[in-house]
């Protein structure tokens, strides 16, 4: 990419991991191997916070993922923007997790299986976890206290690249107009939340 | 009308981005990404061809871990518009299993077992029933072709998620 005068210009972190984000999409297209091997290191946890965040244990949020980046294969020729992906990608993940919620209930499994946190990780609590860090876990409480569309919003979009956000909102089904205010209502009150709370200093 | 592309909207600051990167730091430490989870689906994802039905995990997909793994003997049903699978993995040491495995609706399909030292690839009888006797354990991923004489050249139907076996 260097001596590419478009970049040079614009060398900051946002505009480089769009137009790689991009670029790997265009070469994935064409059939690159590799390319399509970095989009989903670099968008899987986006799917992992979207498909936990419906309450999927651990295997049954992997199962989604594992589905949803298959159906991308056969739909790859039919996506072009990055923005678009990640619309897809999310919104995808969300139906399959549906799908699963909806198989568990009907089979009606003893103890809601799929809603089960797996030994591993849940042998210790997110405020076992943080126990060191007050600050990270003021964090936590004020993202879980919020109202879920918006706690769900955030999550997710910690996890995308920056100039896609709206991609995200998009995907929760956040009405177009309203996606800015919405989203920035949510930081909103999860500012008021954390100011409230001591261990939070910022 | 679009300063989404940027993030530049009027209601997202710099701070938000900020607070943004410390929520993916709090969700990194409390709930990570399983660790080879990526390379699963990069497995998963090395298939010739984009044009097939996707074969999704069954009841086997909300047995709890105790159940999913480290058994003796499972059973796995996948599940597509077209086709379904049931497989029932038994063990015969600890570096290999043997895959009893039915199709419905029967058809002499070739069913191959893609696994991280190359695939084997057996065809179903006319009742749909197929076995791999001996296959390695560890990360593979089941791909049901053409039933054609010429493996090398049959399309592929059908393929579910990568697993371990």
């Amino acid at each position: 990419m260097a001596g590419d005068p478009a970049l040079e210009r614009a060398p900051t972190a946002r505009t480089q991991r769009r137009e790689r984000l991009a670029g790997l999409l265009l070469e994935a297209r064409q059939g690159r191997p590799g390319a399509l091997d970095a989009i989903v290191a670099e968008l899987t946890p986006v799917l992992w916070h979207t498909a936990r965040n419906q309450g999927l244990s651990s295997q049954a949020a992997e199962d989604v993922i594992q589905t949803t980046w298959l159906i991308l294969l056969r739909r790859l020729d039919t996506i072009s923007a990055p923005g678009a992906l990640i619309e897809w990608l999310v919104t995808t993940a969300r139906r399959e997790a549906w799908r699963v919620s909806a198989a568990s209930r009907k089979d009606d499994l003893p103890g809601d299986d799929a809603f089960e946190d797996l030994p591993e990780d849940g042998a210790l609590t997110p405020d076992e976890l943080l126990v060191d860090d007050e600050r990270r876990r003021a964090l936590w409480h004020a993202v879980e206290s919020l109202p879920k569309r918006c706690a769900e919003l955030l999550r997710i979009i910690a996890f995308v690249p920056r100039p896609h956000y709206d991609a995200v909102a998009a995907a929760l089904d956040m009405p177009m107009g309203s996606i800015g205010p919405t989203r920035g209502r949510c930081f909103a009150k999860l500012r008021l939340v954390l100011a409230k709370d001591p261990d939070w200093s910022s | 009308m679009n300063t989404a592309e940027d993030g530049h909207s009027p209601h997202f600051t710099p701070e938000d981005h900020l607070l943004a990167a410390e929520i993916a730091d709090v969700y990194r430490i409390v709930d990570p990404v399983p660790a080879t989870l990526v390379e699963r689906l990069q497995f998963a994802l090395a298939l010739e061809s984009q044009e097939f039905e996707i074969l999704r995990m069954q009841e086997d997909a909300v047995l709890p871990a105790g159940v999913r793994g480290g058994e003796d003997s499972r059973t796995i049903t996948f599940d597509s518009e077209v086709l379904t699978i049931m497989i029932s993995v038994s063990a015969r040491d600890e570096h290999a299993v043997r895959v009893d495995g039915w199709l419905a609706p029967p058809g002499e399909h070739l069913v191959e077992l893609r696994t991280g030292d190359g695939a084997r690839t057996v065809r179903a009888d006319d009742q749909g029933r197929f076995v791999l006797d001996v296959v390695p354990r560890g990360l593979s991923q089941l791909v049901v072709r053409q039933g054609l004489d010429d493996p090398a050249r049959a399309a592929i139907l059908a393929v579910t998620p990568s697993l371990i076996l």
